[in-house]
């Protein structure tokens, strides 16, 4: 494979201003995530210290296999929830290694309202349980929570995909082999307890694990039953009395000493195997992706130029290069592994979508995984182009990624509009990972296209009423619909709802990547693959 | 004359002196046999042996103390001769009439000389009456009911010895007199348990003194000499650590003065063998302290200054051969050290260690000599002392020697136990140690000599990252890390 | 974390990491390497080399370096942390160091307050006497007079008491 050959002037002035303000995000990014990670008020603090207990962040590196890299997912869900007062939705979920493994490590953290479990902290748990039995990953949890957030349990307990489904998901990983580890590090109440009895393995520290179907107060109400902590579900009585926990640690480093030596001893079964080359730096500097990416969004820019610095050696085999010129498809390859490239380098026409679905299906044979680098904001309109089917053809492309059986990934790179989002595998289309930059936007249209619309619809409406408006009222009309829309289509606000996995620095994307393919090979990749029908 | 009438010589001993007494038994075109106790494993000695027997006991210890059973071994084994070595029945004068009685040669004084200088009361009275010096003491047995008397009108400080005891065990130093009665009780009540004795003996306590012996050699003509005095005033708790030859201390003339006596001491009781005639010595001048009649822990130095193999001499005198040189034939060249090697942890109190001889690396080197007890692969029990080695250095002069014991015990590789190698190392630095101004009570004055040394970071890392690789847990670790996250490191986004 | 070694009287956390392409680490990112030179080890840590002998025997490495002996203690991370929590309300008095007991002044059944003396042993020329870690009830004496210990053996076993 060739390189790619770069035709960015890094020392234009359109370079340096988009550095300028992708630096800027990049820095928000990195200042919000700081507080998020770290920011506690203090009686939070003071709390756990009177409590004995570490942060999650302590916990995490001790579990953490030392000189290791660890890809923390949804560091933001919640961000825009519960007036921020819930980051992070109090979880934490990431991929670590363990032993020499690649596991999934999910954690209440107890300094955010005591580790309770919000609707976004619900959703994040389930998230990441999908993820371990998508790409059959050991799971450890870190269980220490103070249960439901009880005011708004119709939003996280009634429905298919809420609290109950975290337990589904347990039982499927069970059920598939794939082991959990459960580290009762405070208090499993109600619902939470089922999360070590559903865990193959748990540990439980004496004095500060409890594990209990209703705590003291509740029982107390219920029954009339006077009873302690340690009496009711301590460490002691569930690990010598009724089996629910597995093994008492003495302290909480010693519990997640006995959570390492534990997973450490089960078998690890073979990876995937597929195509790999030694890795190779890109041959550009990532951090030119700051002068790459436009500062206005409207601005499109060469797809090849962020990959040639995402890619080992920058080497890009392009396929067809010259057909269906708005898709780049092509092969590169990742920290060694062979990925199978599709970028947006303008809107899809039928030829681009077909050149989509095809390379999609030479993957698919390849057993290469995909990789889509979105910068959609939708399909041809027109009817040049209805004529010649450009619905049909966009359909063909979704059958593709929808049936394609190879891991796919995706990186919302500036925008993901419209049916553009499914032909380039938004989140509905079971994308392994799926990230976001920080200036990246989602929606079903750009908010200047919905305000427009928006405004036009009322504009005919009124005048059907007789009523014509002056610029200020159609400003009044189309500002806020820009606003709202601006806001529900950015990037914080998706990865706030977990309509992504996180938002990545652009640079840290080459390693995000490597990670993920790397844990997406604990699974196996089905045989042959299948489709549904290509209407033709 | 060269020959001998035994043909065989049993050593009832282990250790690095089993060892070195059979070097010269066999040297000697003699066979050697050892008995031994199963717990010591594989010994320099018995691989020196040419027969071994087992012996057994309640304790280890007891094996080497039970007389009837060492006689019976000695009988069946063929042996002709019994070196005690130093330590358990050396100074046992029934042992010795024993053997005696057995036909068997005893290598050693005559019984009645042992028994005389047995007794501390007995043998200080001896000397007394020969004119030799004494220092000023109360003896319980001349007179029980005045004893106390005599023993607080010495004044204090005063030092209470068992009058059966031996080797330091069960002495007191009294610096308060009104304390006197109650240390007295102690003193009997541990006596009694240490020998089944409680008589004691009071003397004036030298303070800083400087403990200075003689070595004797006497044939069983009448003929004796003295091989120069030896040095062992650094002691910890009443035990020597390091020892030297010639002492730093004496002038020619004095030298010749505390020799002298120590030869008319041995004279005086008709000495046959090697012994040393111990004393104690201040600027008021030199007094009596014991004589031993034994081969000593520390006799390799005075070989090294005289050239002479002192186990072969004994072999001779208990051949009966006349001495083959006269005093004035008798020579010294240089200073020759000598440090204990010990299975202990200084900065823990000195604690004894246990475990197994994981690695032994000799010194090695010009003017060096390491005895070992112990092999590698060996293992050290708390069944016996800790020696494990001696350590014995000559040089040209002192400062050279000291030199050379430093170098060397840096040189010495013990790894598996604990030992008082770096212990060593710093006494032998020791501005006092190395401008010859020793006494008594010297180390104990210097407790934070034991302690250990702390490490500067970079030794210290390289100690962590050796040990780490060393541990397959710790490689396995690291050696389960895949590729692709050792190179990303410990990456976050 | 991996574990933790003991040098001395200091306890320090371990671990090494893989270096990118083989070989280690250490966290503060030196490179280390053992290896053998003409029959010699010599440790490489960064720019320093240093000549050594090594023995490992069970979690114990010895290591002569520099003229000294050290003997570093491993302990991995479940053991370090199980053996830190062990407290002082332990009531198993083990024996600080090998040797032989001279007297038992207690028998099982005897109620001893902490401090108290429960027996004289002997380690080659040194008396010691042994102490209760805890009040409470004997509930055993596991050594009998005359008889030898290793270090660490448990001697005294002493209950909570009626």
């Amino acid at each position: 494979m060739r390189p790619i050959r770069s035709a960015i002037r890094t020392d234009s002035a359109e370079f340096r201003d988009n550095a300028t303000h992708n630096r800027g995000l990049a820095a928000l990014l990195a200042e919000r995530q700081r507080a998020v990670r770290h920011d506690r008020p203090k009686r939070d603090l003071d709390r756990l210290a009177r409590q004995d207990k570490l942060t999650l962040r302590d916990r995490l590196e001790l579990l953490l296999d030392p000189g290791t890299p660890f890809l923390e997912l949804s560091t933001l869900a919640a961000n825009d929830a519960y007036d921020a007062d819930v980051p992070g939705a109090g979880q934490l979920t990431g991929i670590g290694m363990v032993m020499g493994r690649e596991v999934l490590i999910r954690g209440d953290d107890a300094s955010v309202k005591g580790g309770a479990w919000y609707p976004h902290s619900v959703k994040k748990i389930v998230r990441a349980l999908d993820i371990a039995i998508e790409n059959r990953l050991p799971v450890i949890h870190l269980c220490d929570s103070a249960g439901g957030f009880l005011p708004l349990q119709s939003d996280f307990f009634p429905d298919r995909y809420h609290a109950g489904r975290i337990f589904r998901n347990q039982a499927v990983l069970s059920k598939m082999g794939v082991p959990q580890v459960a580290v009762v590090l405070g208090h499993c109440t109600a619902g939470g307890a089922y999360i070590p009895a559903l865990s193959d393995y748990s540990v439980i520290v004496r004095g500060a694990g409890a594990i209990f179907l209703g705590g003291p107060p509740l029982v107390k109400a219920a029954t009339g039953e006077v009873v302690t902590v340690e009496d009711l579900g301590g460490a002691d009585m569930h690990t010598s009395v009724s089996g629910v926990a597995d093994i008492a640690a003495a302290s909480e480093a010693h519990a997640i000493a006995i959570a390492r030596e534990t997973l450490g001893a089960l078998s690890t079964p073979a990876k995937t195997a597929i195509d790999w080359a030694a890795p190779e730096a890109p041959a550009y500097d990532p951090s030119e992706l700051y002068g790459i990416i436009p500062k206005d969004s409207r601005v499109q820019f060469d797809m090849r130029e962020c990959m040639a610095r995402m890619i080992d050696g920058s080497r890009f085999h392009e396929y067809q290069p010259d057909f269906g010129p708005t898709l780049v498809c092509g092969f590169a390859r990742i920290w060694g592994y062979k990925v199978g490239i599709l970028a947006n380098n303008g809107v899809l026409f039928s030829d681009s979508a077909l050149k989509g679905a095809h390379f999609i299906q030479l993957c698919d044979k390849d057993r290469t995984p995909l990789l889509f680098l979105q910068n959609i904001t939708g399909f041809m309109v027109g009817q040049e182009y209805e004529r010649r089917g450009i619905t049909k053809d966009g359909a063909k492309m979704i059958m593709a990624v929808a049936g394609a059986s190879v891991p796919k990934f995706t990186l919302n790179a500036n925008a993901s509009f419209g049916a553009g989002t499914y032909g380039m595998s938004g989140r509905a289309f079971d994308s392994r990972f799926l990230f976001s930059w920080p200036q990246a936007q989602v929606g079903v249209m750009g908010a200047e296209q919905a305000a427009a619309v928006l405004t036009e619809v009322k504009v005919r409406q009124l005048a059907r009423e007789g009523r014509s408006l002056s610029d200020e009222e159609i400003a009044a009309i189309r500002d806020p619909v820009l606003r709202d829309y601006r806001e529900q289509s950015s990037a914080w606000h998706a990865t706030s709802e977990l309509w992504d996995d996180g938002i990545l620095d652009p640079v840290d994307t080459r390693n995000a990547l490597g990670l993920c393919i790397s844990a997406a090979l604990n699974a196996p990749i089905p045989e042959t693959p299948h489709y549904g029908v290509f209407r033709m | 004359m060269t020959g001998f009438p035994f043909a065989s010589v049993l050593v009832v001993n282990r250790g690095e002196i089993a060892a070195r007494i059979l070097r010269t038994v066999r040297g000697l075109g003699l066979r050697g046999l050892l008995i031994a106790h199963e717990i010591d494993g594989l010994t320099p000695a018995l691989e020196l042996a040419d027969d071994v027997r087992l012996v057994s006991g309640t304790t280890p210890v007891a094996a080497f103390l039970d007389i009837n059973q060492i006689l019976a071994t000695a009988r069946a084994m063929g042996a002709e001769a019994i070196h005690p070595g130093y330590g358990f029945l050396s100074e046992n004068a029934a042992f010795a009439r024993a053997v005696e009685d057995a036909d068997i040669v005893w290598i050693g004084p005559a019984p009645e000389t042992i028994e005389l200088m047995g007794d501390k009361v007995r043998a200080r009275a001896f000397v007394g009456e020969r004119g030799f010096p004494l220092a000023p003491s109360a003896t319980e047995d001349d007179a029980p009911a005045t004893f106390t008397e005599r023993a607080r009108a010495l004044g204090a400080p005063l030092l209470l010895k068992p009058s059966a005891g031996g080797g330091g065990k069960g002495m007191r130093i009294v610096r308060d007199i009104a304390q006197l009665d109650d240390e007295l009780t102690r003193a009997r009540s541990e006596a009694l348990r240490y020998f089944g004795d409680g008589r004691l003996f009071a003397e004036r306590y030298i303070e800083s003194p400087r403990h200075i012996e003689v070595q004797v050699l006497g044939d069983a003509h009448g003929d004796v000499v003295h091989l120069f005095e030896r040095e062992c005033s650094l002691q910890r708790r009443f035990q020597k650590i390091i020892e030297e030859a010639p002492s730093p201390a004496l002038t020619e003339p004095e030298r010749d003065e505390i020799c002298a006596a120590a030869a008319g001491i041995a004279r005086a009781c008709r000495y046959r063998g090697a012994g040393t005639v111990e004393f104690i010595r201040d600027e008021g001048g030199f007094y009596f302290l014991e004589m031993n009649t034994r081969l000593q822990v520390e006799h390799p130095v005075t070989e090294m200054i005289t050239g002479l193999d002192l186990v072969a001499e004994q072999l001779r005198v208990a051949a009966g051969h006349p001495l083959s040189f006269s005093q004035g034939e008798v020579r010294r060249e240089g200073h020759a050290i000598e440090a204990r090697i010990y299975a202990e942890d200084p900065a823990r109190d000195f604690t004894p260690s246990t475990g197994p001889i994981l690695r032994l690396r000799p010194p090695i080197g010009e003017g060096v000599r390491f005895d070992a007890g112990v092999l590698e692969g060996g293992q050290v029990s708390a069944a016996f002392d800790p020696m494990l080695a001696k350590l014995v250095v000559h040089g040209s002069d002192r400062a050279q020697a000291l030199a050379r014991a430093r170098n060397a015990l840096g040189e010495l590789v013990v790894l598996g136990v604990t030992t008082n190698v770096a212990y060593l190392r710093r006494l032998l630095a020791d501005l006092d140690v190395t401008a010859g101004r020793m006494h008594t009570g010297l180390i104990a004055e210097k407790p934070e000599l034991a302690a250990d040394v702390p490490l500067d970071p970079g030794a210290l890392e390289a100690l962590i990252a050796a040990a780490a690789l060393s541990l397959p847990d710790v490689r396995g670790a690291a050696d389960a890390i895949p590729d692709l996250q050792a190179a990303m490191g410990a990456w976050r986004n | 974390m991996q574990g933790y070694l003991t040098i001395g009287e200091e306890v320090h956390p371990l671990s090494i990491h893989p270096a990118p392409g083989g070989g280690y680490r250490l966290p503060n990112g030196k490179p280390i390497a053992l290896r053998a030179r003409g029959g010699r080890t010599q440790v490489e840590v960064g720019e320093a080399a240093h000549d050594l002998e090594i023995a490992v025997s069970g979690g114990s490495v010895w290591i002569h370096m520099d003229g000294r002996a050290h003997q570093v203690l491993w302990l991995d991370a479940v053991d370090y942390h199980a053996q830190e929590s062990r407290s002082a309300q332990d009531g198993t008095v083990r024996a600080p160091m090998p040797g032989a007991v001279v007297s038992l002044l207690v028998q099982a059944g005897d109620t001893v307050g902490t401090g108290d003396a429960v027996m004289v042993i002997e380690s080659m020329k040194l008396e010691t006497t042994i102490r209760a870690s805890r009040a409470g009830v004997v509930e055993g004496v596991l050594v009998g007079a005359g008889e030898t210990f290793e270090r660490g053996a448990v001697l005294v076993e002493i209950g909570e008491g009626a």
